[in-house]
Parts: C-alpha cells; structure tokens; sequence
C-alpha cells in the first residue's frame, strides 16, 4: 500500500478502520477517493492538528461534498454556538470549510438557523468567520408563531408536543454541526441535543424536570422524542477539536483535545461514537439509549463501518 | 432598563456589604474592557446562556454582569454571578474539582485557564479565552481587580460540617439544594432521594462519594429511607438491610449506595460503579 499522501494529507497506509467490517474495509484496500462495492460507511473520523483538513476528509470520505449537495440547491446548517469558553461551540473553521465547500458544490444558498441571540455567534467568534462566505445568517423569532411548526409526537415517550421552527425542513439538504462536550443534565451532548436548537426555547425549558416528583432524567428522554420529529439530517459534521469533558454545556471547565472531526448521518451513531471521548458509551448515556430504542440509530460501535484516519 | 432593574434588584440582596469600586473596572493594568458590560437578570439568563443555565437558577440565581477584557489578541471574560443567599453553593459546584486553592474574596479555585471565587453572594468566573504564555499570571490579576470591587461577607453553610473529614478529598466539597446539583455529584443516588432541604457531598479518597442530605427532621427523613426503599425497587435495584437496620445498602444500575440515618440527616455513601 502506497504511503503517497492526497492532497489533504491523508496517507493511505495510515487509515485504521474499527468495528465488525473493518477486516472488509482492509481486505478490499479500499483508500482515499477510490470507488468500492462495500457498502457506506457509517462514520468517518479525522485525526490531526488542522480542523479545516479534517472537515474536508471526513466528507471526502463519504464521498465528497458532491454526494450531498448540488448545484442549484439549499442548504440550512445548525452549528453549536454556546459562548467564548473554549470547547463550547462548534469550531468556526469547521463552519466555514463547510460551508466553503457547499458553495463551491454550487449551492444557491447557505443558510445558517438560529433562534439564538446574534450575542451567541458573537461572542464564539463563528459570525466573524462565517460572514465573508456568503453564509446567510437566520434569525428565526421565537415570539412569532408562524414561524414555528407544531409538531405532534407520537411515539414520544416523554413529550406529547413540541414546536420547531418552519425553516428547518425548508431546504434541500440539511447539515448538523453540533460539537462533542460534557452536558451537566445528560452527561453529554452531541448530534441529538443539537436539534434543541432548532425546537423552541420554551418548549426546551419543559424539558427539565419541573416538580419534585419527577423523573430526574427526563430531559434525555424529551431529546429522544424531539428527535422522532424533526427532519433527519442529510449529513452531521461534528467537533472534537477541542471539547469540555466537565462543567459543559457552558463551562468553563477541563478540556480535552481529541484533535478529531466526525461525519456521518447516523445520529445515534455519531453520538455513541462521541460519548467515548468523554470516557463513555453510548450506553452510558439515556439520550443516546433512548434514541436507540426509538429507532433512531445504531448504538453499537461494533455494528457500525467506522474509517478513521490520520491527516497531517 | 436592564441595568437599572439590576441595580435594583442589587439593593434586595440581603445580609451583605456594598461594594465600593465600580464593578467590573473599566482597565485593569493592560487589560482594557472591551464593549459595553451586559446584565442579564433572572430569566434573562436563557439569553445569556443557552443550555445550562438551570443549575445557576437552582442555586438562586439573581443576576450577571459579564465583560470582556483584551489585550492586542488576547481575551478574557469576567463574569459575575449574584445570588439570592451567599454564592459559596454554586462557587462549590462550578469551580474546577482539579485546580488549586487561591486566596481571593471568600475562598477561590484556579485551573489552567479559569479562575473561580466567591465572595458574599457573588460568584465570580474569570476565563481565558484563548491560549496565551502568561495565561494564568493574567488571569489571576484580573481576579484580584475583580475581587476588590464585589460583596463580601459570606460564609460556608453549616451542613459542610457533617461531611466525614478523615480521607475527604481536600476542594471536593459541593453544597446544593436542588435536584440537579444533586445529580451531578451523585447520579446514581439522586433519584432515590427526592425531597431534601439541603445537601453536602465530598470525594473520599477511597474513591467513594459521601453525601449528606437534610430534612426538615426526623420523621422525614425516615421517611425518605422509606421511599428510596421503595424506589429503588422500582427501578429493578436492590435492597440490603443490615442486622440492625441501622443502615441500607441499595444496588441500582450497577452502583451499591449505603444509607444511613441520624435525626434529620441521612448520610450516604457511594461505594462503586461497575465498569
């Protein structure tokens, strides 16, 4: 096996697959941009110093960004922004190589939803990033009820009802951004509680546990059902750069640097598969078990074709 | 208005001292604010921080005043915290369970790149922003400044007390009153005991969790043994009496818990996680 490097600086000879079809994946010698009879991988995982390299590998990975955008179409995004602690909010050069890229597949727009304060984008630094790439920035108000879809639940466990804003299913193609870290109510936070960014901050609040009597761990389960409802992503690119393992979601509090970007479209997947940065499993998290239950993705890493490489 | 309703709500904060410097200070040595310092008061806070924000208010949360300061690339934020009652209780919950003590306001914490300290009903959170060589020097500076212009006067709630000293993990100390704070240091515990008034935890350096939670007296507190018996049923755990019933061992989800009560208290004791 050749160790010439592509032009992300991807040696081939560096890939190391994990789980039940990495022998297929090795056997075949299937590398970098190469087309296979194997089937599609569930997760690709990027290892290196550079965000943007490791953005551009995992989606080239699954096959380029070509494989999820084309000309002409629109894309909404849905990165994490929670403030200026380190390991809080997606990593803007993540954001942007994203976008960057969905431009350059030729897409009509990009468009960035939020029902957040701008103080948040601020405050992260990925507006001042984001604004030169032609991104559209979305502010959806959370006090105009035409804004938001009311969603009825009906295989929800815990929740019966919840609104999400219209815009997020008002698109070609859908890309969640959140970034792996430590969550103070569910332990962790990922691919599935990201869409809580997308259902409405009052209805979120009703996720907590609100008497004395009830179940503590509710929130995990109300993600779980949020989940059932709103549009399924088209492609997840998440953030391990840099993440905070305690005192999360807000911090500040440690810091690892995996120094890995994830992309997939298996949400339970990509978060079972985050959950090990933090030294969990998937199983160890109810949001993710939940999600599992429901139908929503494969916890089990060992079921899953997972490429990880090194890039330099 | 948001700055006035702060002031006011400032003046309702009983039992302690005024500060007498502006609050934050404008520079400090190189360190220059940079835009204007934004107040975010009660339920504001979900502007303020999105997600998260639920353990501040279980603590009593009042307001915030958050400012950043620079110098040339270089940034930090200082946020200030007021409470309804004296901030050690969420200064114990947020502050790093690895850093160091530092001598600032009421008692401090440093870890590599923030900085905790209460001081009276105020918590305050300094935090480098992004890397740089003299990080901790800068943070620790900002710290003092920041120190000399909060309330001050608090002191460490009573319950800290009960907690066993032999073997506690010298600033593992976390005292709450909501559920929430409870789950974070004990998650296998707290949905047994719902229902106490207050709570202490520490690490132990066997690497057990002890916990001390309060009724309101004895009869309750009995009763809560009873119903975490009950509960823990429920949940498919299980229950172990000792010869003299003095003390229960509880198994849930692969954790043994051992609980034992004295008048209005109920000491617990997480004694392993299965791998």
């Amino acid at each position: 096996m050749s160790d010439k490097k592509n032009r992300h600086g991807i040696t081939r000879r560096d890939f190391v697959t994990t789980g039940a079809a990495a022998g297929t994946l090795l056997a075949t010698g299937v590398g970098f941009g190469e087309q296979s009879q194997a089937p599609p991988l569930d997760l690709a995982v990027a290892h290196g110093p550079d965000v943007a390299k490791n953005t551009a590998a995992v989606i080239d990975a699954h096959g380029g960004i070509g494989a999820f955008v084309r000309a002409g179409q629109v894309v909404n995004i849905l990165p994490n922004a929670q403030g200026s602690h380190p390991g809080t909010s997606t990593d803007p050069v993540l954001v942007r190589t994203v976008v960057d890229l969905c431009k350059k597949a030729g897409a009509k727009e990009v468009r960035w939803l939020t029902w957040q304060s701008g103080k948040y984008f601020e405050r992260s630094n990925i507006d001042q990033l984001v604004k030169g790439s032609g991104a559209k920035f979305i502010q959806v108000d959370s006090n105009d009820e035409t804004q938001w879809d009311n969603f009825d639940i009906p295989n929800g466990v815990a929740l019966e009802k919840i609104r999400v804003f219209k815009i997020l299913e008002e698109c070609d193609v859908f890309i969640n951004m959140p970034i792996f870290k430590d969550h103070i109510g569910s332990r962790f936070t990922g691919s599935l509680k990201n869409y809580m960014g997308a259902s409405h901050p009052t209805d979120n609040r009703l996720f907590h546990p609100s008497f004395e009597g009830e179940d503590l761990l509710r929130m995990e389960q109300c993600i779980a059902d949020l989940n059932t409802v709103v549009r399924k992503p088209d492609l997840i690119v998440a953030d391990a750069m840099t993440i905070l393992t305690s005192k999360g979601p807000f911090g500040p509090g440690d810091i690892a640097k995996p120094q890995k970007v994830i992309a997939g479209i298996d949400r339970v997947a990509l978060d079972s598969y985050g959950a090990t940065l933090l030294g969990l499993e998937g199983k160890d998290v109810k949001m993710i078990t939940d999600a599992h239950k429901l139908g929503l993705g494969e916890i089990d890493l060992n079921k899953l074709r997972i490429q990880e490489m090194e890039v330099s | 208005m948001r700055a006035c309703s702060a002031a006011c709500v400032l003046l309702l904060v009983a039992g302690c001292s005024t500060p007498e410097n502006s609050c934050p200070p404008q520079d400090i040595g190189i360190w220059s604010a940079e835009g204007e310092t934004e107040v975010y008061v009660g339920d504001d806070l979900f502007v303020y921080i999105n997600g998260g924000a639920e353990i501040y208010h279980e603590y009593g949360f009042v307001q915030v005043t958050v400012q950043r300061y620079v110098r040339g690339n270089d940034s930090i934020s200082v946020e200030t915290y007021t409470m309804d009652g004296d901030a050690f209780g969420i200064y114990s919950f947020a502050r790093s369970s690895s850093g160091h003590a530092v001598k600032l306001g009421d008692g401090g914490t440093s870890a590599d790149y923030y900085l905790h300290f209460w001081s009276g009903p105020d918590l305050a959170v300094i935090t480098a922003e992004s890397e740089f060589e003299d990080l901790g020097a800068a943070v620790l500076e900002i710290g003092t400044a920041v120190a000399g212009c909060l309330h001050a006067g608090g002191a460490e709630p009573d319950l800290l007390d009960q907690l066993p000293i032999d073997g506690r993990v010298p600033g593992s100390e976390v005292y709450f009153t909501g559920r929430l704070a409870f789950l974070n240091v004990a998650r296998p515990a707290a949905p047994l005991f719902p229902g106490f008034e207050e709570g202490a935890a520490a690490g132990h350096e066997s690497g057990q969790q002890v916990v001390v939670l309060r009724w309101g007296d004895e009869a309750a507190a009995e009763e809560a043994l009873q119903e975490a018996r009950r509960l823990c049923d429920a949940s498919g755990g299980g229950v172990i009496e000792t010869e003299d019933g003095g003390v229960a061992e509880f198994e849930t989800g692969g954790h043994r818990i051992s609980a034992s009560g004295s008048d209005n208290l109920i000491t617990l004791r997480v004694l392993r996680e299965e791998p």
